[in-house]
């Protein structure tokens, strides 16, 4: 058969026009991102910054008598967490679900409690929480979740006020026994140790749970040894 | 075809959805909240207007053998444009849409519109192409997601008009209702369709 292909159609054009079109696209990508990564890396710093003030808030306003709206204002971020929050080290076995990294909510020389970072596994990837706890570790001031991979609308519902709340005030360590958190429908009333699940969300809301089992029975380990 | 019978034709008398059956897995993932799928709509909106506009400005210069290969690629780099940009942008809403952004790639839609469409006509003409094709595909996501939240959360773009009294409807909330509603929607409208046609 008489070979008539144009230049267009030829072997090595569709391979230069790719190259072309590859080095032209990734470059335009490569400049948006390097441009735009500082931007990104500050708005996930302070985004995590403010989740833990947020988790004191409560608390810090009712210590220094300072409303509640300003502590969580992210114009103030900087500077009350500069002021109240303080990072500092744990010692932590390797493969732990609690980062090594923890935060104390300091007001004078009182300390208000704790915050620790924690990882679990949701139904679609990682999950990452922030739980805030009392100096004796007995009580949760706060807990969130400050990212995951799950279905937004369903377990992505675990980011929402009213889920994340009802974990306030629940026991976390009692005589170092782990509570025994469990799952009650979405409309039912919220009650001690009983977590309001998402509805059509089981497996993300269960993943909560376990990951907060998971952090208490290690924070009993880190309580003993560290903190008595 | 003149600039006004390719917006209709695109967004209303050919959409995407509910006469050419495409962009139903997103139509069926994101409805259950109003705005997550307003943010779905635009950013698919954006991504069918550049990328048509792209792929028609290159369109005489693309070889046929690697056509697919290149408009998958510029799409693909205009969503990771988009998914940058609310990342830079409004992180709360990026991270509320979490992996739907990338998905967007995986819409159905912007393959049709570059094939069908954009890779055989002009730029300008490709663009109101893509417009169309993308405000109608966020018209069905809206209409769906409107049905989903209002009766399954009692609020619409997060403001609750359906007070404590109401009591939810867990189905609204879950993925089958969305399977429910979108069949029904392209059921009505093309009854609808088909009565004016025959008149």
């Amino acid at each position: 058969m008489p070979q008539n292909h144009s230049f267009l159609e030829g072997r090595l054009y569709p391979i230069l026009f790719m190259l072309a079109l590859t080095v032209v696209f990734v470059g335009i990508l490569a400049g948006y991102y390097r441009s735009s990564e500082g931007r990104i890396e500050t708005n996930r710093q302070e985004t995590f910054q403010l989740q833990i003030l947020s988790l004191f808030a409560d608390t810090l306003s009712q210590r220094t008598g300072l409303p509640l709206a300003r502590i969580s204002d992210p114009k103030n971020l900087s500077d009350y967490y500069s002021l109240y929050i303080h990072k500092a080290a744990a010692n932590l076995a390797a493969g732990s679900s609690i980062s090594s990294d923890y935060y104390l909510c300091l007001a004078g020389k009182d300390t208000l409690g704790y915050a620790y970072n924690l990882t679990g596994s949701g139904l679609w990837g990682t999950m990452r929480g922030l739980l805030a706890v009392t100096p004796d570790l007995s009580r949760i001031i706060n807990f969130t979740i400050y990212e995951q991979m799950e279905t937004p609308g369903l377990g992505a519902r675990v980011e929402e006020n009213w889920f994340r709340s009802q974990f306030t005030h629940q026991p976390l360590l009692l005589h170092d026994s782990i509570p025994q958190f469990t799952l009650i429908p979405e409309n039912a009333e919220p009650a001690r140790l009983k977590i309001r699940q998402i509805t059509g969300a089981s497996i993300t809301s269960g993943s909560v749970l376990t990951m907060l089992r998971q952090a208490a029975g290690e924070l009993a380990i880190l309580h003993k040894d560290n903190l008595r | 075809m003149n600039k006004k019978d390719i917006f209709l034709t695109s967004a209303f008398r050919e959409n995407s959805v509910w006469k050419q059956i495409l962009g139903i897995c997103s139509s069926l993932a994101v409805t259950n909240l109003m705005l997550n799928s307003l943010i779905m709509g635009l950013g698919v909106i954006f991504t069918l207007i550049c990328a048509n506009f792209t792929i028609s400005l290159i369109r005489n210069y693309t070889p046929r053998s690697v056509r697919m290969m290149a408009q998958t690629l510029i799409i693909g780099a205009y969503v990771i444009i988009v998914d940058i940009f609310l990342r830079v942008n409004i992180p709360e809403v990026s991270k509320q849409l979490g992996p739907y952004v990338g998905l967007i790639l995986t819409n159905c839609i912007l393959m049709g519109r570059a094939e069908a469409f954009a890779a055989k006509n002009a730029p300008v003409d490709s663009v109101i192409d893509g417009l169309g094709a993308g405000i109608g595909y966020t018209l069905v996501l809206l209409t769906i997601a409107s049905i989903r939240e209002l009766f399954g959360f009692g609020s619409l773009f997060g403001f609750t008009l359906l007070g404590s009294w109401w009591t939810r409807w867990s189905i609204m909330v879950m993925a089958p209702s969305a399977f429910f509603l979108l069949a029904v929607l392209i059921w009505l409208i093309n009854d609808y369709y088909y009565k004016v046609k025959t008149g």
